[in-house]
């Protein structure tokens, strides 16, 4: 009973979560859930399903509490800059974040008295994580084009509502970041400029995805072959790219007791985190994995999955915007259950594959997150591949040891760039097979469809489908034990 | 162990497979034939890489972003970290600001610029990164030959003084590269005084079989009595698609017709590929 109960309660707040950012009718929605809950707790002790009605009351305080979570969020105090919209503002600030390099404009992320503000600015001059700058522009706040994505909502998640467009910017200092930050950004800049001088493009920037997660540099027409075949998730820092970081790791340390490639992997994880500067996204993202390595040391699936759902609920309690808005989220709770709860299934279907070089437990994985996270990427990006599942086998078999040598190869050249040649050339020819397989795949006719407008209903019909599925095949295996 | 030893020897067999690849792969990279001029498909800017016949390698201007890196990759072999001239046309952001990733990736032995003051960041980048790498640095000046091969010469044409306290396109440079027979104009973003001014230097020693168009088709540039002493048969506009600025313009295309010369874009071709071998100009794409 106490364990309905808790599910009640952690499902309704996330229900409330997901209503409230799809719904705004502000605190009086939440009353009403409130009064339902009452309501129906007041029949539970008149009527004869006393069990169900306090259920479903309890179900309803936890969607009034989801709505008020969200609501607590989204209210801010208005502040001055709200006042100075449209106007031209010179202000002073700290980069908070890495500047985020596109194709033809650098983001930069501008903190001033709390307020969080975006900067679209030329490639030159180069800022850094730390550096005060001086901004005199236009204050707006940002717009959605219409018909593309949510900008708007994807910026809201991290607290920004301001944006400057190629604004006049006077450096004023450096180091005002916080040191190890600063140090670790350092670190991974030089990592991949080491990668850069003895790879070539568009292959570094390639290998700077796989290994860092440092997806800027990777040029669109790239990313969009990626988004074709069904790999883009590689070089995107979810729960399943640094999984397959930690699954490396451990692989490379099998010879040694299980205990230290668990203990490796993990520490690989918290490195990983760090280096790639800690963002809130990467820590949700590593947690998870860390989940799944923790299920790999321990065999106990059923409890970690439990871990698994737990952690997904603090995390959306601590910002409710994610649920909706941040698919890296998505993409790594999906993934992460799939890895814990739908791969040994697999694996027992999949018997057939030998269980040579990884085969099987690739396979396995990759239908089993593919599959589970399919209905999620057609909401988001509308665009189903058909050729994601071999893609993936042909790409994903090579991804460790390119990962491995390109560690190598930009670990070495931070030393001494000649060591790295050779490493470098070994690097570049697994790359190329990479990027080969891509580009034949995403050329094929039929290699993918776009979908646009799938319905959200659609989505979540799809998972509840799932789920029966999932539930039909556990009381099957627990009939024939 | 003993699972290594014995299959070591296939280890060995497929190293010594992948280095007689390599060696092949090396073998059919580094032969060429004649000479090879890619104006690189960089989007609006310009971006053109010479290879000599002995392997010199030459980049006139990088393009506006690191577009020009991929670009490149496609021209050289994967090993192939060094470009031993690099020449900034004029320090425009088009021109020159993908150049900083390729001095920061490349080795460079020689850097040409025109030496005129710019308050492009990536100017005063550029300058930076020949500083800290020691890189030698010149400007270029009427009358230098960079001698390339065996009869292939790049001649500078202008500018032909100090110049550094003019307008940037006025100030590009301009040079004729020559192969035996064959010749090509490259001209940066020079506009039509600059045009006439060199007419009236050079004259006819200004005929060239392939013209880059100066300032990607803007009508500010590429005037008749320029056509008419360059008499090109290949001219090639470098520029970017949907291009804020509506490059190339119309009355320059309707222009260049009319003289009869085989227009090359581009955004339409992507890269364009020309090879000579001293005495006939072959687009390649």
């Amino acid at each position: 009973m106490n364990q309905k109960i808790a599910i009640a309660l952690l499902s309704g707040f996330v229900a409330g979560v997901l209503l409230r950012s799809f719904f705004d009718f502000g605190w009086q929605l939440a009353g009403f859930f409130v009064f339902l809950g009452i309501v129906l707790a007041a029949l539970s002790f008149l009527g004869e399903q006393k069990r169900i009605f306090l259920l479903i009351a309890i179900l309803m305080a936890g969607i009034a509490l989801g709505i008020a979570r969200y609501e607590l969020r989204d209210s801010r105090n208005t502040n001055l800059l709200d006042q100075k919209i449209g106007q031209r503002v010179n202000l002073q600030g700290i980069i908070i974040d890495e500047p985020d390099e596109r194709e033809n404009y650098t983001r930069l992320t501008l903190e001033t008295n709390g307020d969080k503000i975006l900067l679209y600015t030329h490639h030159y001059p180069e800022f850094h994580y730390g550096d005060k700058i001086r901004a005199a522009g236009f204050l707006k706040k940002p717009q959605n084009i219409k018909d593309s994505f949510d900008w708007v909502s994807y910026f809201a998640k991290d607290d920004i509502y301001y944006e400057m467009i190629y604004p006049k910017i006077e450096f004023v200092s450096a180091g005002n970041g916080a040191w190890i930050k600063e140090k670790l950004f350092i670190l991974k800049e030089k990592f991949v400029g080491s990668l850069n001088k003895v790879i070539s493009e568009p292959h570094s920037a390639f290998m700077a995805g796989l290994t860092i997660g440092a997806k800027k540099s990777m040029p669109q027409d790239l990313q969009d072959e990626f988004k074709k075949t069904g790999i883009i998730h590689v070089v995107v820092l979810s729960g399943y790219n640094i999984t397959l970081v930690t699954d490396t790791i451990m692989k490379f340390f099998s010879f040694l007791p299980r205990i230290f490639g668990v203990s490796l992997g993990a520490m690989g994880i918290i490195l990983f985190t760090i280096m790639t500067g800690a963002s809130a996204t990467v820590v949700r993202a590593s947690i998870m994995a860390l989940l799944v390595i923790l299920a790999r040391a321990t065999g106990r699936i059923y409890t970690i999955t439990r871990a698994l759902f737990l952690t997904g609920f603090l995390m959306i309690f601590q910002n409710p915007k994610i649920l909706r808005f941040d698919a890296s989220f998505q993409l790594s709770f999906l993934a992460t259950l799939a890895l814990l709860y739908l791969v040994p299934y697999f694996k027992e279907k999949f018997r057939f594959v030998p269980e040579k070089f990884n085969l099987r437990e690739i396979i396995s994985s990759t239908a089993a997150t593919q599959i589970f996270v399919l209905p999620l990427l057609l909401y988001k990006m509308g665009i189903f591949s058909a050729v994601s599942l071999p893609v993936n086998l042909l790409v994903l078999i090579f991804v460790p040891a390119t990962m491995f040598f390109g560690f190598i190869t930009g670990g070495l050249g931070m030393i001494w760039d000649v060591l790295s040649i050779p490493f470098g050339w070994i690097s570049y020819v697994f790359l190329q097979y990479e990027l080969w397989i891509a580009e034949i795949f995403a050329k094929l006719p039929f290699s993918s469809f776009n979908i646009s407008q799938f319905p959200l209903l659609a989505m979540l019909t799809l998972y509840v489908i799932y789920g029966i599925i999932i539930y039909k095949i556990r009381g099957e295996d627990k009939k024939s034990i | 162990m003993g699972k290594i030893k014995n299959q070591f020897k296939y280890y060995f067999l497929g190293i010594l497979f992948i280095a007689a690849l390599f060696v092949w792969y090396a073998v059919f990279a580094e032969s060429r034939q004649g000479l090879e001029v890619d104006f690189l498909d960089v989007g609006q800017g310009s971006a053109i890489f010479i290879q000599a016949p002995n392997g010199n390698q030459v980049l006139v201007d990088g393009g506006p972003n690191k577009a020009v890196l991929r670009q490149l990759s496609k021209m050289m072999p994967f090993y192939d970290r060094s470009i031993d001239m690099v020449i900034e046309s004029h320090p425009d952001s088009d021109h020159i600001n993908g150049l900083v990733e390729i001095l920061r990736r490349y080795k460079n032995d020689l850097v040409m610029e025109p030496g005129v003051e710019s308050e492009n960041v990536a100017y005063q980048e550029l300058k930076n990164l020949i500083r800290e790498k020691n890189i030698q640095y010149v400007f270029a000046r009427r009358g230098m030959r960079v001698n390339l091969d065996d009869g292939l010469y790049l001649d500078i044409l202008f500018p032909d003084r100090d110049v550094s306290d003019w307008e940037t396109n006025d100030a590009s440079i301009v040079a004729k590269l020559v192969y035996a027979d064959n010749s090509f104009l490259l001209t940066g973003d020079s506009p039509d005084k600059m045009e006439k001014f060199l007419v009236s230097l050079d004259g006819n020693r200004l005929r060239s079989n392939v013209l880059k168009v100066s300032h990607h088709g803007s009508r500010t540039s590429t005037s008749e009595i320029f056509l008419g002493y360059v008499q090109p048969d290949y001219a090639v506009i470098s520029v970017g698609k949907d291009n804020k600025y509506n490059h190339p313009h119309q009355e320059i295309l309707d222009r260049l017709n009319q003289f009869g010369v085989s227009i090359l874009r581009t955004d339409e071709k992507g890269t364009i590929k020309i090879k000579s071998d001293g005495e006939n100009i072959i687009v390649a794409n």
